[in-house]
C-alpha cells in the first residue's frame, strides 16, 4: 500500500500482516489509477480489521477520557500531561513531528463544538472539535490509538483559515454546539453490519465520487453532509445548484468529475454498535477539467481552485443506517497537490 | 470541500539572518553523494536539459524526455508520476530565465515563469543529469500570477550571477556553501547579534519582488505578508523590520526571530566558478512562545505568523570574497513541517547543512 493508491484500508494497525480480502460491493467498478512510481493498482478490496486485544480495555467513556486527556495537555502545550506511549506518533496535517511541535505550541482555546466517536473494539477514538489558536478560530479533528492505556498513534487534520477567504467553518461549527444526535443512536443488535460490510459502503462513496456517479452506493434519501460546519447538501441558501441537490442527486449529477483521485483511504475507526465509520483520505483534483456537462444537459463551471493541481485532506465520518448511508461529517484542508497522510511506509 | 477559495497567498517579504553558533559543515545527502563521473555535460548541456524539460512540459508531454529508468519527480514536496502535477496543466513557456550550473555535480537549478491554463506561474527547477538522461526532477510551483508577473518585469535575472569570478578569488566548494548557509544560520531564531557576511551592495529578490533595498516597497503589505492580517496593527506598531533595508540591516533588527527553524538545507548546485549555491529548504515559523523576543534595541516585540506554517524555499545566493553579495528565492507556503520528498525524515527535521556531491575531503 503506498500513499498514491486509492486502494482502502479498514481498521488494521499499519503494517499488520493479516490482510484478508472481502467482497466488494457490487457494481463498483474501481477506477484503476495504475501508478508508476509504485506499480500498484487500485481497486483492491478493503482488508480485514484485526481486533487489538490490548485496546478492548478501554470502553467509550475511557477512550473519550485520552481525549479529554489528550485536549488537556495540548492546551497546557505540555506533553508530559498526556499519557503518551514512549514510542507514539504525532502527525499534524500528514507531517510527522515531534509530539509538542506545531498546534502544540498555538492553541489558546477550544469552542463549543465537541464531537466524539469511538471504536472500543480496535481502541481507537476520534474528535472533531473547535479550537483557537492565538485566538484564531479553527477547526481540529484527532484519532488516537490507544493500547495499554496510552496513546500510541495521534492523527490530527487542522484546517487553518487564516489563508482563506471561507473562514466561517469553526463559527458554523460552534453555532451548532453539538453534532447531530444520530451519530450517538444505537443500531438494533439484529440490523448491525460487520465492519467489513460497513467500510465498504463507504468505499463505495470514494469510489461514487471520483467516478462522478451514485450508482452503487446505498444513500440514505435523507442523507446529508457538513464540510468544515457547511451543509453541502440540500442546502438551498448557498446559491448553488450542487449543493441545494442531495447525495445520490449530486452524485448522479456528475459534477464530481474534477475530483480526479480519492486515495490513501484509511477507515481506522468501525463503531458496528452505533453504524459508524471514520476515516482519512486525500482528494487530488488535477486541474484538467474548466467545465463538467452535468447529466441534466447543464454546464457546471469548475471552481478555479479546482482548474490546478490541488488537493484536499479529508477526515470524514460516515453514519449508516439501514445499510444506507444517513448522514456524513468531514474536517477538511487543503495541502500540497499529492501530500501523504505520514502514516504509510 | 465543494467550494472551498483557496487563497493565494500574498506577496511574501521574508527572508534574512544570523550566524547561531557554529557552522556545522555536515557530509552531503543520500543521492547525491557521489561526484560524478559524468565529464561531458557542460554548462550548455546542463541548461538544455532544462529547455527540453520546460519544453515537454509546456505541451504536457513526458514521453519527450530522455529520463533515466528510475526518474524521479517531486512537485511541492511530494513525489508524484512523471506527468502529473503541473503536467497536467502547464500551456506555455514564460520568459524569465536564470538558470544555474553544477557542472561537477551534473545538476542544474532554474527560476523562471510557465504558463498555466494561461496564467502566469513561477518554477522553481532542479535536474540531475546521469549519463545524458534526466534522472531526477525537483520542483517548486508558485501559482500566483501577480508574483511571476513582477518577475517578467525584471526581465532577466541579476547579470551578477553570471560573471566569473577571478581564479585567484575563487573558493571550495565547502567554503561556498559555508558562507551561503550563514544567511539561513543568520535567519534561523534571529537576534540581531550574529556575523552576518553580507557586502554592503547586497540585494535580495524574492518571487520578483525586490525585499532589500526597495524604497518603493509598501511596508504595510509586506509586513502583513509575513503572516495573517489579525495582528497588523499591533505589528506595525512594534515592527521596524523593513524592506527598505539593505541586507545586513534587516539580520542586524533582530526582527525575524520568528523563523524558528531553517532546516533541511540542501544545497543541491554549487558553482565555485561563478560564486554561486543554490539550495532548497524550509522556513519554519512555530507561532508558539517564539513570537515574542527581545531585539537588540531592548524592546521586547511579540510579531510573525499566528498559526504554524511553513515556507518551502529555493534560494540561490552569489558570494564575493566570502560575503552574500545577491541573493534570489522562489518560495511558496506549504503545511508546517513538510518535508522535501528527497531527505530522510531525520535529515528533513534537521538544521545542518548539507551539499551535492560531496567529496569528504573539501
Amino acid at each position: 500500500m503506498t500513499p498514491t493508491s486509492a486502494k482502502v484500508r479498514s481498521c488494521v494497525p499499519f503494517g499488520a500482516k493479516e490482510r484478508v480480502a472481502i467482497a466488494r460491493l457490487a457494481a463498483v467498478g474501481m477506477f484503476v489509477a495504475t501508478l508508476a512510481i509504485t506499480g500498484i493498482s487500485a481497486g483492491t478490496a478493503p482488508p480485514a480489521r484485526r481486533v487489538d486485544a490490548a485496546a478492548g480495555a478501554c470502553d467509550r467513556a475511557c477512550l473519550d477520557g485520552f481525549v479529554d486527556q489528550y485536549l488537556a495537555a495540548l492546551l497546557a502545550h505540555d506533553p508530559s500531561r498526556a499519557p503518551l506511549a514512549k514510542n507514539v506518533k504525532f502527525t499534524e496535517n500528514g507531517q510527522i513531528l515531534k509530539v509538542g511541535d506545531a498546534l502544540w505550541g498555538t492553541i489558546s482555546g477550544f469552542g463549543k463544538y465537541k464531537f466524539y466517536f469511538e471504536d472500543p473494539q480496535d481502541g481507537q477514538v476520534g474528535f472533531f472539535g473547535t479550537i483557537r489558536e492565538n485566538d484564531v478560530p479553527a477547526i481540529l479533528a484527532v484519532r488516537l490509538k490507544v493500547q495499554d492505556q496510552k496513546i500510541t498513534e495521534i492523527e490530527t487534520v487542522v484546517p487553518r483559515f487564516d489563508n482563506t477567504d471561507d473562514k466561517d467553518g469553526p463559527e458554523e461549527l460552534d453555532t451548532m454546539g453539538k453534532p447531530n444526535p444520530v451519530y450517538a443512536e444505537t443500531v438494533p443488535e439484529a440490523e448491525r453490519l460487520p465492519r467489513q460490510k460497513m467500510s465498504a459502503i463507504v468505499n463505495s462513496y470514494f469510489d461514487g465520487l471520483q467516478r462522478a456517479t451514485g450508482k452503487g452506493i446505498p444513500f440514505d434519501p435523507t442523507c446529508d453532509r457538513l464540510n468544515n460546519g457547511e451543509l453541502t447538501t440540500n442546502n438551498h441558501s448557498a446559491n448553488s445548484p450542487i449543493l441545494a441537490m442531495g447525495c445520490a442527486e449530486q452524485f448522479n449529477s456528475g459534477f464530481s468529475k474534477f475530483m480526479t483521485r480519492i486515495r490513501d483511504r484509511r477507515f481506522m475507526l468501525v463503531d458496528e454498535d452505533r453504524g459508524l465509520v471514520f476515516g482519512v483520505v486525500f482528494f487530488d483534483h488535477a486541474g484538467r477539467l474548466k467545465t463538467i456537462t452535468l447529466k441534466n444537459g447543464t454546464t457546471f463551471q469548475v471552481p478555479a481552485v479546482y482548474r490546478k493541481p490541488t488537493t484536499l485532506m479529508v477526515a470524514e465520518l460516515f453514519k449508516i443506517k439501514d445499510g444506507k448511508i444517513l448522514r456524513i461529517d468531514a474536517v477538511e484542508g487543503w495541502v500540497t497537490y499529492g501530500a501523504k497522510s505520514g502514516w504509510n511506509n | 470541500m465543494y467550494r472551498k477559495v483557496v487563497c493565494v497567498l500574498g506577496t511574501a517579504a521574508l527572508a534574512l539572518i544570523t550566524v547561531v553558533g557554529a557552522l556545522r559543515v555536515a557530509p552531503a545527502f543520500g543521492d547525491h553523494a557521489n561526484v560524478s563521473t559524468e565529464k561531458s555535460c557542460d554548462r550548455a548541456c546542463l541548461d538544455g536539459f532544462v529547455d527540453s524539460y520546460l519544453d515537454a512540459l509546456a505541451v504536457n508531454d513526458p514521453s519527450r524526455l530522455p529520463v533515466t529508468a528510475t526518474v524521479k519527480f517531486t512537485e511541492d514536496g511530494q513525489r508524484l508520476n512523471l506527468g502529473d502535477g503541473l503536467w497536467n496543466t502547464a500551456t506555455g513557456r514564460g520568459t524569465y530565465k536564470f538558470y544555474m550550473d553544477d557542472v561537477q555535480a551534473g545538476q542544474v537549478g532554474f527560476f523562471g515563469t510557465m504558463r498555466e491554463a494561461g496564467e502566469l506561474i513561477i518554477i522553481s527547477l532542479r535536474l540531475k543529469i546521469e549519463n545524458h538522461k534526466i534522472a531526477e526532477i525537483e520542483t517548486i510551483v508558485v501559482r500566483n500570477k501577480g508574483e511571476a508577473e513582477n518577475l517578467e518585469k525584471r526581465g532577466h535575472p541579476d547579470a551578477l550571477f553570471m560573471e566569473t569570478i577571478p581564479a585567484a578569488d575563487r573558493v571550495s566548494r565547502a567554503e561556498l556553501v559555508k558562507t551561503a548557509n550563514m544567511y539561513f544560520s543568520g535567519m534561523q531564531l534571529n537576534d540581531g547579534k550574529g556575523d552576518y557576511p553580507f557586502t554592503d551592495d547586497c540585494d535580495r529578490v524574492e518571487n520578483g519582488m525586490e525585499a532589500t533595498n526597495n524604497r518603493a516597497a509598501n511596508t504595510a503589505d509586506a509586513v502583513a505578508a509575513q503572516g495573517n492580517s489579525v495582528d497588523n496593527a499591533r505589528r506595525r506598531a512594534d515592527l521596524s523590520y523593513s524592506p527598505e533595508w539593505g541586507c545586513k540591516e534587516q539580520f542586524q533588527s533582530g526582527l525575524l526571530h520568528f523563523v524558528t527553524r531553517i532546516r533541511d538545507r540542501r544545497f543541491v548546485v554549487v558553482d565555485p566558478e561563478r560564486g554561486v549555491a543554490f539550495a532548497f529548504g524550509f522556513f519554519d515559523h512555530a507561532a508558539g512562545k517564539t513570537r515574542t523576543f527581545q531585539i537588540p534595541d531592548g524592546r521586547t516585540v511579540t510579531v510573525g505568523p499566528l498559526t504554524p506554517w511553513t515556507w518551502e524555499m529555493s534560494e540561490v545566493f552569489r558570494v564575493e570574497h566570502g560575503k552574500i553579495r545577491r541573493i534570489e528565492a522562489v518560495y511558496q507556503r506549504c503545511p508546517y513541517g513538510m518535508g522535501s520528498g528527497w531527505s530522510s525524515w531525520q535529515d528533513s527535521m534537521s538544521t545542518r547543512v548539507r551539499w551535492s556531491p560531496f567529496s569528504g575531503k573539501e
